[in-house]
Protein backbone atom coordinates (compact mmCIF):
# COMPACT_ATOMS: atom_id res chain seq x y z
CA UNK A 1 0.00 0.00 0.00
CA UNK A 2 2.97 2.38 0.79
CA UNK A 3 4.58 1.12 -2.91
CA UNK A 4 1.00 2.46 -4.11
CA UNK A 5 0.54 5.70 -2.31
CA UNK A 6 4.67 6.69 -3.33
CA UNK A 7 4.17 5.88 -6.81
CA UNK A 8 0.85 7.85 -6.95
CA UNK A 9 2.88 11.10 -5.11
CA UNK A 10 5.14 10.55 -7.53
CA UNK A 11 3.20 11.05 -10.75
CA UNK A 12 1.54 14.38 -9.87
CA UNK A 13 4.94 15.49 -8.77
CA UNK A 14 6.56 14.79 -12.28
CA UNK A 15 3.99 15.30 -14.43
CA UNK A 16 0.55 16.96 -14.87
CA UNK A 17 -0.37 15.50 -18.32
CA UNK A 18 -0.65 11.82 -17.24
CA UNK A 19 -1.79 12.80 -13.93
CA UNK A 20 -4.61 14.26 -15.59
CA UNK A 21 -4.94 11.61 -17.77
CA UNK A 22 -5.07 9.41 -14.39
CA UNK A 23 -1.71 7.33 -15.84
CA UNK A 24 0.64 6.28 -12.90
CA UNK A 25 4.14 6.00 -14.81
CA UNK A 26 5.00 3.79 -12.31
CA UNK A 27 2.34 2.01 -12.09
CA UNK A 28 2.62 1.89 -15.70
CA UNK A 29 6.03 0.84 -16.06
CA UNK A 30 5.18 -2.01 -13.41
CA UNK A 31 2.00 -3.12 -15.46
CA UNK A 32 4.61 -3.15 -18.94
CA UNK A 33 6.90 -5.61 -17.15
CA UNK A 34 5.05 -8.07 -15.92
CA UNK A 35 3.09 -7.57 -19.47
CA UNK A 36 6.68 -8.51 -20.92
CA UNK A 37 7.59 -10.96 -18.47
CA UNK A 38 3.99 -12.69 -19.14
CA UNK A 39 4.63 -12.23 -22.43
CA UNK A 40 8.32 -13.81 -22.14
CA UNK A 41 6.66 -16.49 -20.38
CA UNK A 42 3.96 -17.16 -22.99
CA UNK A 43 6.29 -17.16 -25.65
CA UNK A 44 8.59 -19.65 -23.84
CA UNK A 45 5.85 -21.80 -22.39
CA UNK A 46 2.81 -21.64 -23.91
CA UNK A 47 2.58 -20.17 -27.35
CA UNK A 48 5.48 -23.04 -28.77
CA UNK A 49 2.59 -25.53 -27.57
CA UNK A 50 -0.11 -23.53 -28.56
CA UNK A 51 1.47 -23.23 -31.69
CA UNK A 52 2.76 -26.79 -32.36
CA UNK A 53 -0.88 -27.69 -31.54
CA UNK A 54 -2.39 -25.10 -34.02
CA UNK A 55 0.23 -26.17 -36.53
CA UNK A 56 -0.36 -30.39 -35.51
CA UNK A 57 -4.19 -29.28 -36.40
CA UNK A 58 -3.46 -27.38 -39.83
CA UNK A 59 -1.00 -29.88 -40.88
CA UNK A 60 -3.70 -32.82 -40.14
CA UNK A 61 -6.28 -30.71 -41.84
CA UNK A 62 -4.38 -29.97 -44.72
CA UNK A 63 -3.49 -33.82 -44.79
CA UNK A 64 -7.41 -34.56 -44.49
CA UNK A 65 -7.70 -32.15 -46.96
CA UNK A 66 -5.01 -33.86 -49.21
CA UNK A 67 -6.40 -37.27 -48.73
CA UNK A 68 -9.75 -35.90 -49.48
CA UNK A 69 -8.44 -34.66 -52.87
CA UNK A 70 -6.36 -37.90 -53.12
CA UNK A 71 -9.91 -39.72 -52.68
CA UNK A 72 -11.53 -37.32 -54.56
CA UNK A 73 -8.96 -37.86 -57.41
CA UNK A 74 -9.39 -41.81 -57.01
CA UNK A 75 -12.64 -41.66 -57.21
CA UNK A 76 -12.55 -39.27 -60.39
CA UNK A 77 -10.07 -41.90 -61.81
CA UNK A 78 -12.20 -44.86 -60.24
CA UNK A 79 -14.97 -43.49 -62.00
CA UNK A 80 -13.41 -43.48 -65.47
CA UNK A 81 -12.03 -46.77 -65.08
CA UNK A 82 -15.24 -47.79 -64.32
CA UNK A 83 -16.55 -46.35 -67.45
CA UNK A 84 -13.54 -47.66 -69.36
CA UNK A 85 -14.57 -50.83 -67.79
CA UNK A 86 -18.35 -50.29 -68.74
CA UNK A 87 -17.17 -49.22 -72.24
CA UNK A 88 -15.11 -52.61 -72.29
CA UNK A 89 -18.05 -54.80 -71.16
CA UNK A 90 -20.41 -53.32 -73.34
CA UNK A 91 -17.73 -54.31 -76.39
CA UNK A 92 -17.16 -57.55 -74.83
CA UNK A 93 -21.32 -58.17 -74.62
CA UNK A 94 -21.84 -56.97 -77.97
CA UNK A 95 -19.37 -59.67 -78.72
CA UNK A 96 -20.40 -62.24 -76.87
CA UNK A 97 -23.85 -61.62 -78.36
CA UNK A 98 -22.42 -61.65 -82.04
CA UNK A 99 -20.38 -64.61 -81.37
CA UNK A 100 -23.57 -66.34 -80.40
CA UNK A 101 -25.61 -65.37 -82.73
CA UNK A 102 -22.99 -66.51 -85.13
CA UNK A 103 -23.00 -70.26 -83.37
CA UNK A 104 -26.56 -69.65 -82.95
CA UNK A 105 -27.07 -69.34 -86.78
CA UNK A 106 -24.22 -71.98 -87.51
CA UNK A 107 -26.11 -74.62 -85.25
CA UNK A 108 -29.22 -73.90 -86.83
CA UNK A 109 -28.03 -74.03 -90.05
CA UNK A 110 -26.32 -77.83 -89.00
CA UNK A 111 -29.15 -78.64 -87.47
CA UNK A 112 -31.59 -78.00 -90.81
CA UNK A 113 -28.43 -79.68 -92.89
CA UNK A 114 -29.04 -82.72 -90.70
CA UNK A 115 -32.43 -82.97 -90.65
CA UNK A 116 -32.76 -82.39 -94.49
CA UNK A 117 -30.04 -85.30 -94.75
CA UNK A 118 -32.46 -87.61 -92.28
CA UNK A 119 -35.69 -86.44 -93.92
CA UNK A 120 -33.89 -87.60 -97.42
CA UNK A 121 -32.46 -90.64 -95.62
CA UNK A 122 -36.51 -91.37 -94.73
CA UNK A 123 -38.03 -90.58 -97.82
CA UNK A 124 -34.74 -93.09 -99.37
CA UNK A 125 -35.37 -95.44 -97.26
CA UNK A 126 -39.67 -95.54 -97.48
CA UNK A 127 -38.84 -95.56 -101.51
CA UNK A 128 -36.94 -98.13 -101.09
CA UNK A 129 -39.23 -99.71 -99.03
CA UNK A 130 -42.17 -99.12 -101.18
CA UNK A 131 -40.55 -100.47 -104.28
CA UNK A 132 -39.75 -103.45 -102.17
CA UNK A 133 -43.24 -103.99 -101.45
CA UNK A 134 -44.46 -103.39 -105.32
CA UNK A 135 -42.03 -105.75 -106.45
CA UNK A 136 -43.19 -108.03 -103.55
CA UNK A 137 -46.92 -107.64 -105.10
CA UNK A 138 -45.87 -107.82 -108.27
CA UNK A 139 -44.57 -111.60 -107.54
CA UNK A 140 -47.32 -112.52 -105.53
CA UNK A 141 -49.82 -111.09 -108.47
CA UNK A 142 -47.93 -112.98 -110.69
CA UNK A 143 -47.79 -116.51 -108.78
CA UNK A 144 -51.41 -115.89 -108.14
CA UNK A 145 -52.18 -115.25 -111.72
CA UNK A 146 -50.40 -118.46 -112.72
CA UNK A 147 -51.76 -120.37 -110.23
CA UNK A 148 -55.42 -118.89 -111.53
CA UNK A 149 -54.38 -119.73 -115.05
CA UNK A 150 -52.79 -122.67 -114.28
CA UNK A 151 -55.97 -124.08 -111.92
CA UNK A 152 -58.68 -122.51 -114.38
CA UNK A 153 -56.56 -124.60 -117.37
CA UNK A 154 -56.62 -127.30 -115.62
CA UNK A 155 -60.20 -127.45 -114.80
CA UNK A 156 -61.25 -126.25 -118.45
CA UNK A 157 -58.81 -129.07 -119.84
CA UNK A 158 -60.40 -131.88 -117.44
CA UNK A 159 -63.79 -131.06 -118.73
CA UNK A 160 -63.10 -130.32 -122.60
CA UNK A 161 -60.09 -132.35 -123.27
CA UNK A 162 -62.17 -135.72 -124.98
CA UNK A 163 -60.61 -138.70 -126.48
CA UNK A 164 -61.03 -137.18 -129.73
CA UNK A 165 -59.11 -133.93 -129.16
CA UNK A 166 -56.20 -136.05 -127.11
CA UNK A 167 -55.75 -137.98 -130.09
CA UNK A 168 -55.13 -134.95 -132.04
CA UNK A 169 -52.41 -133.01 -129.12
CA UNK A 170 -51.01 -136.80 -129.38
CA UNK A 171 -50.72 -136.58 -132.72
CA UNK A 172 -49.86 -133.32 -132.68
CA UNK A 173 -46.84 -134.37 -129.67
CA UNK A 174 -45.51 -136.68 -132.06
CA UNK A 175 -45.20 -134.39 -134.99
CA UNK A 176 -43.65 -131.71 -133.15
CA UNK A 177 -40.64 -133.96 -132.07
CA UNK A 178 -40.01 -135.59 -135.64
CA UNK B 1 -30.61 -176.25 -105.62
CA UNK B 2 -27.72 -174.38 -105.48
CA UNK B 3 -28.11 -170.85 -106.72
CA UNK B 4 -25.17 -168.43 -108.25
CA UNK B 5 -25.20 -164.67 -107.56
CA UNK B 6 -25.19 -163.60 -111.45
CA UNK B 7 -25.07 -159.90 -112.67
CA UNK B 8 -27.38 -158.26 -113.31
CA UNK B 9 -26.07 -156.90 -116.64
CA UNK B 10 -25.15 -161.04 -117.52
CA UNK B 11 -29.01 -161.80 -116.35
CA UNK B 12 -30.46 -158.76 -118.56
CA UNK B 13 -28.31 -160.04 -121.83
CA UNK B 14 -29.19 -163.57 -120.54
CA UNK B 15 -33.22 -162.99 -120.39
CA UNK B 16 -33.03 -160.44 -123.38
CA UNK B 17 -31.63 -163.51 -125.48
CA UNK B 18 -34.40 -165.96 -124.35
CA UNK B 19 -36.79 -163.60 -124.90
CA UNK B 20 -35.87 -162.99 -128.99
CA UNK B 21 -35.83 -166.48 -129.09
CA UNK B 22 -39.74 -167.17 -128.40
CA UNK B 23 -39.27 -168.74 -125.21
CA UNK B 24 -42.57 -167.99 -123.25
CA UNK B 25 -41.88 -169.23 -119.54
CA UNK B 26 -38.85 -166.76 -119.01
CA UNK B 27 -40.63 -164.56 -116.75
CA UNK B 28 -41.44 -167.42 -114.56
CA UNK B 29 -38.03 -168.40 -114.79
CA UNK B 30 -36.95 -165.15 -113.49
CA UNK B 31 -39.14 -164.77 -111.21
CA UNK B 32 -38.30 -168.04 -109.57
CA UNK B 33 -34.51 -166.96 -109.54
CA UNK B 34 -35.01 -163.69 -107.64
CA UNK B 35 -36.86 -165.08 -105.39
CA UNK B 36 -34.48 -168.10 -104.40
CA UNK B 37 -31.37 -165.65 -104.56
CA UNK B 38 -33.56 -163.34 -102.41
CA UNK B 39 -33.00 -160.29 -105.21
CA UNK B 40 -36.23 -158.90 -105.37
CA UNK B 41 -35.81 -155.67 -104.38
CA UNK B 42 -33.97 -155.77 -107.95
CA UNK B 43 -36.92 -156.40 -110.27
CA UNK B 44 -37.21 -152.72 -111.05
CA UNK B 45 -33.89 -152.35 -112.19
CA UNK B 46 -33.24 -155.75 -113.39
CA UNK B 47 -36.36 -155.01 -115.77
CA UNK B 48 -34.90 -151.69 -116.61
CA UNK B 49 -31.79 -153.73 -117.73
CA UNK B 50 -33.58 -156.42 -120.16
CA UNK B 51 -35.67 -153.58 -122.15
CA UNK B 52 -32.06 -151.90 -122.31
CA UNK B 53 -30.42 -155.08 -123.70
CA UNK B 54 -33.32 -155.93 -125.99
CA UNK B 55 -33.23 -152.12 -126.91
CA UNK B 56 -29.25 -153.10 -128.06
CA UNK B 57 -30.89 -156.12 -130.02
CA UNK B 58 -33.15 -154.21 -132.18
CA UNK B 59 -36.30 -154.27 -130.01
CA UNK B 60 -37.63 -151.29 -127.69
CA UNK B 61 -39.73 -151.68 -125.42
CA UNK B 62 -41.61 -148.12 -124.85
CA UNK B 63 -43.69 -146.96 -121.56
CA UNK B 64 -46.87 -145.32 -123.40
CA UNK B 65 -48.60 -143.05 -121.11
CA UNK B 66 -51.64 -141.21 -122.26
CA UNK B 67 -55.11 -139.84 -120.74
CA UNK B 68 -57.82 -141.23 -122.80
CA UNK B 69 -57.26 -144.92 -124.53
CA UNK B 70 -55.31 -144.31 -127.97
CA UNK B 71 -57.25 -145.18 -130.94
CA UNK B 72 -55.63 -147.88 -133.38
CA UNK B 73 -54.03 -144.96 -135.85
CA UNK B 74 -52.55 -143.26 -133.04
CA UNK B 75 -50.93 -146.38 -131.66
CA UNK B 76 -49.34 -147.02 -135.12
CA UNK B 77 -48.41 -143.42 -135.32
CA UNK B 78 -46.32 -143.51 -132.28
CA UNK B 79 -44.89 -147.31 -133.11
CA UNK B 80 -43.42 -145.82 -136.47
CA UNK B 81 -41.96 -142.27 -134.53
CA UNK B 82 -40.29 -144.82 -131.85
CA UNK B 83 -39.04 -147.51 -134.68
CA UNK B 84 -37.77 -144.21 -136.65
CA UNK B 85 -36.43 -142.24 -133.04
CA UNK B 86 -34.43 -145.22 -131.70
CA UNK B 87 -33.72 -147.30 -134.86
CA UNK B 88 -35.11 -150.36 -133.69
CA UNK B 89 -36.61 -152.88 -135.78
CA UNK B 90 -39.91 -153.79 -133.30
CA UNK B 91 -41.28 -152.01 -130.60
CA UNK B 92 -43.48 -153.30 -127.93
CA UNK B 93 -45.67 -150.83 -126.54
CA UNK B 94 -46.84 -150.86 -122.80
CA UNK B 95 -50.02 -148.28 -122.79
CA UNK B 96 -51.49 -147.47 -119.87
CA UNK B 97 -54.05 -144.38 -118.84
CA UNK B 98 -53.88 -141.67 -116.77
CA UNK B 99 -56.44 -139.37 -116.28
CA UNK B 100 -54.48 -136.88 -114.62
CA UNK B 101 -52.31 -136.39 -117.71
CA UNK B 102 -55.37 -134.58 -118.89
CA UNK B 103 -54.07 -134.83 -122.51
CA UNK B 104 -50.93 -135.71 -124.52
CA UNK B 105 -48.77 -138.74 -124.06
CA UNK B 106 -45.41 -139.87 -122.14
CA UNK B 107 -42.59 -141.91 -123.78
CA UNK B 108 -40.71 -143.59 -121.96
CA UNK B 109 -37.75 -145.80 -123.88
CA UNK B 110 -34.72 -146.95 -121.94
CA UNK B 111 -32.20 -144.08 -121.96
CA UNK B 112 -34.78 -141.66 -122.64
CA UNK B 113 -38.08 -139.57 -121.53
CA UNK B 114 -40.26 -138.01 -123.29
CA UNK B 115 -43.27 -135.37 -121.48
CA UNK B 116 -45.52 -134.02 -123.91
CA UNK B 117 -48.33 -134.39 -121.80
CA UNK B 118 -50.92 -131.37 -120.90
CA UNK B 119 -49.99 -131.85 -117.39
CA UNK B 120 -46.68 -131.51 -117.77
CA UNK B 121 -47.50 -128.29 -119.23
CA UNK B 122 -49.24 -126.69 -116.57
CA UNK B 123 -46.63 -127.91 -114.09
CA UNK B 124 -44.19 -125.76 -116.33
CA UNK B 125 -46.60 -123.20 -116.24
CA UNK B 126 -46.21 -123.34 -112.37
CA UNK B 127 -42.54 -123.70 -112.22
CA UNK B 128 -43.00 -119.95 -113.75
CA UNK B 129 -43.52 -118.96 -110.65
CA UNK B 130 -41.29 -116.51 -108.88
Amino acid sequence: MNILTQFSSTTESSGNVFSALGIDWKLLIIQIVAFLILVWILKRYVYPFLIKSVDERQAKIEESTQAADNAKAKAEAAEKDIEKLMVRARKDAKDIVATAKDEATAAIEAAEAKAVTRADKIVASAKEQIDKDVIAAQKTLHNQTIDLVASATEMILGSTVDSKVDQKVVAKAIEDVR
Amino acid sequence: MTSFRISRRKLADFYADQLLAGKKDVATQLAAYLIETNRLREVELITRDIEAALATRGVVVADVATAHELTPATKDAIETYLKRATRASSVQMKVSVETDLLGGLRLKVPGSEMDATLQRKIMKLRAAKV
